[in-house]
């Protein structure tokens, strides 16, 4: 399977960006993550940098598409935040969330932390999203509020897990692998995009998109027609799978 | 999954309709297996006379190209190919007329094809997807605000400006320049649910009635929404409203065929000169038989009378190839 990425990240309205993407291949798979960081007085940079970090040199270290290497990566990632907030009295309060997608030539797994988020597309529709950790995503759940009213709730900010925390890392990792098809697309997105992004709106872009790039401009596109002059950073990660007669690979 | 069509159109407060509008052949089965339904709607720009050619123009020359589709050739394809034919039409009655390129015209021209959505879209006429309450614009429309918007992204200006320039809403590209330029279009399938209901317009509609009221005229009877929606945005009462023109595809996953309230499709623009001949026929018809009564029964029994009435003339046969069923 070949791979073809493209990342986007920006302030949006805010003064500093505390979201941070990347990815590396290792050993015929691929581990693409994105972090989210918040609180601590500029913590947020410092927290999401060294939690991406941290999974990616897990994954170099030992890659592999499984429950364990993502575990592991993110466990990593929380120790080096947890480590981090030591550093200097500033940073004590920092978090951030975390998505991780890995993937190899026949297979994806993926898991979070948070509110950022994974989208899977098959044939051009959402196929399959993570589930926020935060309070408007459980009232949701509770059926107190639709799916609709998350974007944009009052309590959107109020995260139920994060990477930083004193109770240690409660990633959700997804069952099992989805086996991936050529034509497949992922998207990781942090709330700054995909608050002002539907799926609707996902999948017309992704419909209309040579290239990942053209997706993320796509989405951007519409993010900044409509965002508020104060809008938070916004950073996704846009992922085609496509045949590839040689081992998995990726590109940019 | 079969798409029951509805349209309907107004002339808003302005003097003349510049807006066209078409749907292909919903009848041609062999066509539909590998074309689907195309649906289309153009907005002419410009003065008087200049952008009414313009947009019937353009649906005329695109339907064509459109319904002359091998079914070897793709769906994305054959709408670029299309597209290629009504921009080049438009630009040659811009030429015949001595101001090249100075005719144009908006196209959005959407394909419903099995359980998919394809389109070609260039300038500002909204393409809409309504589905469980929530209404998505599929397209994105060609006006400077997306320059703009680039300048955004590099710093040089700030997103209040870019959403404050004066001349943000000026459309940037349109079908009759010299060469037909980028379109808002998909390369891929865009898979759609049965209860979608797919809407082409011009942007009539949407300067005038916000998404929540677009949503709120939806029941599931695609002809009469389509009534609704240009209803609404007359009693908005507009000093100058725009020309309006809403058609809809709604896709049902039925095997049943349209439901009797599926309108006949013709260009509106041609309704009112049909009915207009159709009235001077009933009217030369009725005098004939009248005068062959009167001849036959009334006066001069004995001198010998027509074997038919005569008809002095017939009605104007519809002759644009667009939108006739």
């Amino acid at each position: 399977m070949l791979y073809v990425t493209d990342m986007l990240t920006a302030a949006g309205g805010r003064a500093v960006n505390e979201d941070r993407c990347n990815f590396v291949s290792a050993g015929g798979a691929v581990l693409w993550a994105l972090a989210d960081g918040l609180g601590g007085q500029g913590g947020g940079e410092v927290a999401s940098q060294v939690a991406a970090d941290a999974a990616l040199t897990s994954f170099q270290a030992a890659p592999g598409v499984s429950r364990e290497v993502l575990s592991a990566g993110l466990e990593a990632a929380n120790q080096a935040v947890c480590a981090a907030q030591e550093t200097e009295p500033r940073l004590a309060g920092m978090r951030t969330t975390a998505v991780a997608l890995a993937a190899d030539g026949v297979k994806a797994l993926w898991a979070h932390v948070g509110d950022s988020r994974l989208y899977h597309f098959r044939e051009g529709r959402v196929v399959f999203q993570t589930r926020d950790h935060s309070v408007p995503q459980s009232l949701a759940d509770a059926g107190e509020i639709s799916p609709r009213q998350i974007r944009f709730h009052e309590d959107r900010g109020r995260l139920l897990r994060s990477l930083g925390t004193a109770d240690g890392v409660r990633p959700v990792i997804a069952d099992e692998p989805v086996q991936v098809l050529p034509g497949d697309a992922f998207l990781l997105a942090s709330d700054g995009l995909w608050e002002y992004v539907t799926e609707r709106e996902m999948e017309a872009e992704l419909a209309k998109a040579a290239h990942p790039r053209e997706w993320l401009r796509g989405m951007e596109a519409r993010l900044l027609r409509r965002a508020a002059a104060d809008h938070d950073n916004y950073s996704a990660i846009a992922i085609f799978a496509a045949e590839d007669a040689k081992e998995s690979t990726h590109e940019s | 999954m079969k798409f029951i069509p509805g349209n309907a159109q107004h002339i808003g407060a302005r003097e003349a309709q510049q807006d066209a509008f078409a749907f292909s052949d919903l009848s041609e089965a062999s066509f539909l297996r590998h074309g689907g339904v195309l649906a289309l709607v153009a907005d002419g720009i410009g003065g008087l006379d200049l952008g009414d050619a313009a947009s019937r123009a353009a649906i005329a020359a695109f339907l064509a190209a459109y319904q002359a589709k091998r079914p070897d050739e793709p769906i994305p394809e054959a709408l670029k190919r299309s597209a290629a034919a009504a921009n080049q039409a438009v630009f040659e009655s811009g030429e015949r007329a001595g101001k090249p390129g100075d005719i144009g015209t908006t196209l959005v021209a959407a394909v419903a094809h099995n359980a998919s959505l394809y389109w070609f879209a260039i300038g500002d006429s909204p393409l809409l997807l309504l589905r469980d309450g929530e209404l998505t614009f599929l397209t994105r429309e060609h006006t400077f605000e997306a320059e703009l918007l680039d300048h955004v992204r590099t710093g040089e200006l700030t997103l209040d400006m870019a959403r404050r320039h004066p001349e943000r809403e000026s459309l940037t590209t349109y079908v009759g320049a010299p060469r037909l330029g980028p379109a808002d279009r998909t390369l891929r399938p865009f898979p759609l649910e049965p209860g979608d209901c797919v809407i082409l317009a011009s942007d009539g509609l949407t300067k005038t009635l916000s998404s929540e009221e677009i949503v709120a005229e939806f029941d599931g009877n695609t002809a009469e929404f389509c009534e609704r929606l240009v209803k609404k945005v007359l009693e908005k009462g507009r000093s100058n409203q725009d020309n309006v023109t809403v058609i809809s595809l709604l896709a049902s996953a039925e095997d049943e065929v349209a439901r009797a309230e599926a309108p006949t499709i013709t260009t509106a623009q041609r309704r009112g000169r049909r009915r207009l001949a159709w009235a001077a026929a009933a009217i030369a018809l009725f005098a004939g038989t009248a005068f062959w009564v009167w001849r036959q029964w009334i006066c001069c029994a004995d001198l010998p009378a027509p074997a038919t009435p005569p008809v002095s003339s017939e009605p104007a046969p519809p002759s644009e190839a667009n939108g006739v069923l």
